[in-house]
């Protein structure tokens, strides 16, 4: 098992590699972020001038030795929108993106595994029927216009919940439900059929000849099975939600680093855009790192490494 | 199992309490309607709060909370002493600028003459990398007469001095020299009516009133500014009173909001001029110039202000705008005349006319997708049949600088101390990096009148310039930018700028 982790440790860093290559080539093809910099008075010298005070004249592979020697310190440059060190912009704002993933994910949890439960259950009624529907619902409606109902239900017509913004618990109504819906959805489904896949196995027909309860046969034996496959989706979520959310911190003008980064490519800030793709990316790495470990407290039949 | 169970009962339990906990009325903070802050609500943020390295609108709002300089511009436009007490140019490059006496700076720090050139050399200064170092090149030294008066001389005649020495905003010299400016751009200090509390990246902007503001202390006591990117939700903050005022209010809003109880709608000209470039250096039809005028005539100016700026907006001659120095109210713009159109794209070879295609980058300025697609059908209607293409801010940028955009491109230019002299030099320029013209005769009439420091003579050769930029088209002019603000009634006596600068003196609040 340690070497298992080990091994995964190290294809993290080759991952990581990897994904700055990819990022700082792409950036750097795809447009001059000085002249986004200057007032249109400034003259053809001046812009030349900060061009090479900022490095941005040298061939590529310099400056990308330049960027990954920063980077392995901690030190990903300054933000050339905001003249401060980008590292620290990213992490003053992934505390929020954090909590909205968090809570984002127990919300889809909450809703979706119970939801996806009852819909196998109840398989072909009514009621599964509403839940399946609304899952898909749930996958169709885009994330902005969920948002903007909310918030027009909420704010504008009911006035209870404040429309933007971070600070209280109201805060965190919306913006969670709006992460949250697709990811719910998405459980709800994937737990129903997984479930009824298990349901149909045969050490479940060996339960049930056994005499057992059903709720026993249900909770005990197969939703642990069945949740598997949610797990890893789970996974992917969490992940997904930490770097993705933009459309809903957008929205709610919620501070987290998806706003932070899509801002920074509409203004070529290279250095924002690298710092916080890196974290995210770091970041949607060790979650998936631990959901694997997870799987070995789940099923024991999963061992790593032997 | 069972405790699964458990667990899912006791999250759901928790996150019910947690909802039923946090809905409570927004409004509610037990303070009385005049203390409660001003919210400003904008669509991006500033970029920095460092006076010398501040650019563009959203941030320059904020600075001048915070600072002043050498004179201001009122809200109709008119440049006036604010730091200085009077000014007077004593010959073609000199100019003398008498310091109020009684400023200090939120430190204490009282405002000199000293200071006044420790400002322009900081801009100057090519270690500190200025942006904004460009906008001030003219200026070729301060010359410190007494402890408040400043000769300031320039390197060329530049009538135009008051008016850029506007965004010339004073730092203080000893607290920015002892401080350093990464230290000072975290926390700053100016001579303005309100002081820096505190920046929340990403959400708010946090100021206080300066009680000992030469001009009297400010009215409201509390400024926040706040950024909420999406227009929905700029309007729903607004409408809940999550903020007092607001910007870039969407011209297909403007009906819904003005009905609105609690809030309406103001709105004034900015010294925003919307037009759209023409590539006219790499041949074909818009090298010619009736081509060009055949497209100005084809346009119905007034009907696009009208249906898709619901008014927001006035249709202009040129790029000469009516605040300007140099208008000449007699030019009218150009008629809504298909027929001339077509006459004179017959005249010039293109009786059947041609195709072409027009960049717009969606959101830039309020409705211009709905313009760009009002203009390609108005110009189909003579001949031209245009393609419009939505593109992307940063990447038009690149094109028109590498001169690679298409040749019909949406454009603006407008800004804090902008006049004509710049939005013509910019925009028509023959080398101009935004340009796509080439007239050095229109280039030497934009200089003499730019350098004439007689009124009556600048005037003449203003009026000159104007006819020959009717003349000549350029460009496809289209109107000024007309501002619409968001504004809830407890707001009194706040007015829209043309500087597109949105400043909480002189407003109060009930």
């Amino acid at each position: 098992m340690k070497r298992y982790i080990l091994s995964r440790l190290i294809q993290l860093v080759f991952v990581l590699l990897g994904i700055s290559v990819v990022v700082f080539f792409i950036l750097h093809l795809s447009g001059d972020p000085v002249l986004l910099m200057v007032s249109p008075e400034a003259s053809a010298e001046q812009i030349e001038q900060l061009r090479e005070q900022m490095g941005f004249n040298d061939p590529l592979i310099v400056q990308y030795l330049r960027f990954l020697g920063g980077a392995v310190r901690g030190d990903f440059g300054e933000s050339l929108k905001y003249s401060k060190p980008a590292l620290k912009l990213v992490l003053q704002r992934l505390p929020a993106t954090l909590i909205l993933a968090l809570l984002g994910t127990i919300f889809s949890v909450i809703i979706g595994i119970p939801a996806g439960v009852l819909s196998a259950t109840h398989r072909e009624t009514p009621l599964d029927f509403i839940v399946r529907t609304v899952a898909l619902l749930g996958q169709a409606v885009p994330a902005f216009w969920l948002g903007l109902m909310l918030m027009l239900l909420f704010s504008v017509q009911l006035g209870w919940l404040p429309p933007f913004g971070r600070g209280t618990v109201a805060h965190l109504v919306m913006p969670v439900i709006t992460a949250g819906s697709f990811s719910a959805a998405a459980i709800a489904r994937l737990t129903r059929s997984s479930l009824l896949e298990v349901m149909g196995a045969d050490f479940v027909r060996t339960a049930r000849a056994k005499g057992l309860a059903e709720r026993i046969v249900l909770y005990k034996h197969s939703l642990r099975n069945a949740l598997l496959p949610v797990v890893t989706m789970l996974g992917m979520e969490i992940g997904s939600l930490i770097g993705g959310a933009v459309i809903t911190e957008t929205v709610f003008s919620w501070p987290g680093i998806g706003s932070l980064i899509v801002e920074a490519i509409y203004a070529r800030d290279y250095p924002l855009v690298q710092a916080g793709v890196f974290v995210a990316a770091s970041l949607f790495v060790v979650i998936t790192l631990l959901v694997d470990l997870a799987y070995t407290l789940l099923d024991p039949r999963v061992h790593y490494g032997n | 199992m069972r405790l699964n169970r458990r667990l899912t009962t006791l999250l759901v339990a928790v996150l019910l309490v947690t909802v039923v906990a946090g809905c409570s009325k927004p409004a509610e903070t037990g303070k009385s309607e005049d203390t409660k802050p001003l919210v400003i609500a904008m669509s991006k943020e500033a970029a920095t709060l460092d006076m010398h390295q501040g650019v563009g609108t959203y941030t320059a709002s904020v600075l001048f909370h915070l600072y002043d300089a050498l004179t201001w511009r009122t809200p109709e436009g008119n440049v006036e002493p604010k730091l200085a007490e009077s000014y007077k140019a004593l010959d073609d490059t000199t100019w003398e600028f008498k310091l109020r006496k009684d400023v200090k700076f939120h430190n204490g720090e009282p405002f000199t003459a000293e200071a006044v050139k420790y400002n322009v050399e900081r801009i100057q200064n090519p270690e500190y990398k200025s942006r904004l170092a460009g906008d001030f090149a003219m200026i070729e030294r301060v010359d410190v007469i007494d402890e408040n008066t400043v000769h300031i001389v320039t390197k060329r005649p530049y009538p135009g001095l008051p008016l850029r020495l506007t965004y010339l905003g004073m730092v203080p010299p000893k607290y920015t020299a002892e401080v350093g400016d990464a230290e000072f751009a975290e926390k700053p200090v100016g001579t303005g009516p309100y002081k820096f509390v505190e920046w929340v990246h990403g959400e708010k902007i946090v100021l206080e009133a300066n009680e000992d503001y030469f001009l009297g202390a400010p009215k409201i006591k509390q400024v926040i500014f706040k950024t909420i990117p999406e227009d929905g939700t700029r309007m729903v903050a607004l409408e809940t009173g999550e903020a007092d005022i607001i910007t870039q209010v969407p011209p297909s809003e403007l009906k819904r909001l003005e009905s609105k109880e609690g809030l309406s709608v103001v709105s004034g000209p900015t010294t925003r001029a919307i037009f759209v470039g023409l590539d006219t250096l790499k041949g074909g039809p818009l090298a010619k110039k009736e081509v060009r005028q055949a497209l100005n005539y084809a346009v119905n100016r007034e009907q696009i202000v009208d249906t898709i700026l619901q008014g927001l907006g006035k249709p202009v001659a040129n790029l000469v705008l009516p605040q300007f120095d140099g208008y000449a109210e007699d030019i009218a713009p150009y008629p809504y005349d298909p027929e001339k159109a077509k006459e004179l794209l017959a005249a010039a070879g293109y009786p059947d006319g041609f195709s072409t295609s027009l960049a717009v980058v969606p959101g830039s300025v309020e409705g211009v997708k709905e313009v760009a697609e009002a203009i390609a059908a108005d110009l189909g209607q003579v001949g031209v049949k245009v393609e419009v293409k939505t593109m992307e801010a940063a990447r038009q940028l690149q094109l028109e600088l590498e001169h690679k955009t298409d040749p019909m491109f949406m454009s603006g230019l407008g800004g804090p101390y902008a006049d004509a002299e710049l939005l013509i030099r910019i925009s028509t320029g023959t080398g101009q990096r935004y340009s796509n013209y080439s007239n050095p005769e229109l280039d030497a009439l934009v200089e003499k009148a730019a350098s004439c420091m007689d009124d009556a003579q600048r005037d003449e050769l203003w009026r000159e310039v104007q006819l020959k930029l009717m003349d000549e088209a350029p460009l496809l002019y289209l109107y000024q930018r007309y501002a619409g603000y968001g504004v809830r009634d407890r707001v009194k006596g706040w007015q829209p700028r043309l500087d597109e600068l949105v400043l909480s003196y002189g407003a109060s609040l009930e």
